[in-house]
């Protein structure tokens, strides 16, 4: 399996959003520290924020 | 005159596809028979294995690290907001929703473990020394992520 391969079966799971991180995420090769901050910001979301309604946001 | 409108139902499915964890209507009932937690124990492990075996002979540990936590960060945000979804449905059973936010809590604080590990070695003086301490912190909590969900399941 390569990278193409599970790029493409994220963008049919979860959409481009998901596919085009995973992409980015393979276009790097000496990571700085803002790009491993944008890897762990996406783990701040609370599960409270995936959950709640519209008219909580 | 005879004014016909065709009313074509909206097509739901690609919404689904793109938004939830499930895929299908017809796997979405996966989750009513306790099976979602398998689903995710599974992405997350596939999505560990096969980074490491793509990324193992041909880049650094640094950027092996970075792929693998990447991709696992993006795939379990893709399940997070479908799971979402299906909450908001009123689709998710209570224990599910405990049982997903108790997972998602000790993956979120294993992120944070491997933050502090990355951001110490990024930023400390003493550069690869630190550096390869804090890859070996982020590879363990990869593995206790995954050993987590795993108990989970079972």
């Amino acid at each position: 399996m390569n990278t193409a391969i599970i790029i493409a079966q994220a963008l049919l799971k979860y959409g481009p959003a998901v596919a085009r991180g995973i992409a980015e995420l393979f276009q790097k090769t000496d990571p700085t520290l803002a790009d491993w901050e944008k890897v762990f910001v996406l783990a701040e979301k609370s599960y409270d924020d995936y959950v709640k309604t519209p008219e909580d946001k | 005159m005879v004014c016909a409108i065709s009313i074509k139902p909206m097509n739901t499915n690609s919404f689904r596809r793109y938004h939830t964890l499930f895929g299908s209507v017809a796997v979405a009932g996966n989750v009513e028979s306790g099976r979602l937690l398998w689903r995710l124990t599974a992405m997350v492990v596939s999505a560990i294995m096969v980074s490491a075996l793509l990324c193992g002979g041909c880049a650094s540990r640094e950027t092996t690290a970075y792929r693998t936590l990447g991709v696992t960060a993006n795939l379990v945000d893709g399940a997070m907001n479908g799971w979402g979804d299906w909450v908001r449905a009123g689709r998710a059973t209570t224990s599910e929703q405990a049982a997903v936010r108790y997972a998602y809590e000790r993956y979120q604080t294993t992120m944070a473990v491997a933050h502090k590990a990355v951001v110490a070695a990024k930023t400390a003086p003493a550069g690869t020394d630190t550096l390869a301490t804090a890859l070996k912190v982020v590879e363990s909590n990869q593995a206790s992520l995954v050993n987590l969900i795993g108990k989970l399941v079972k």
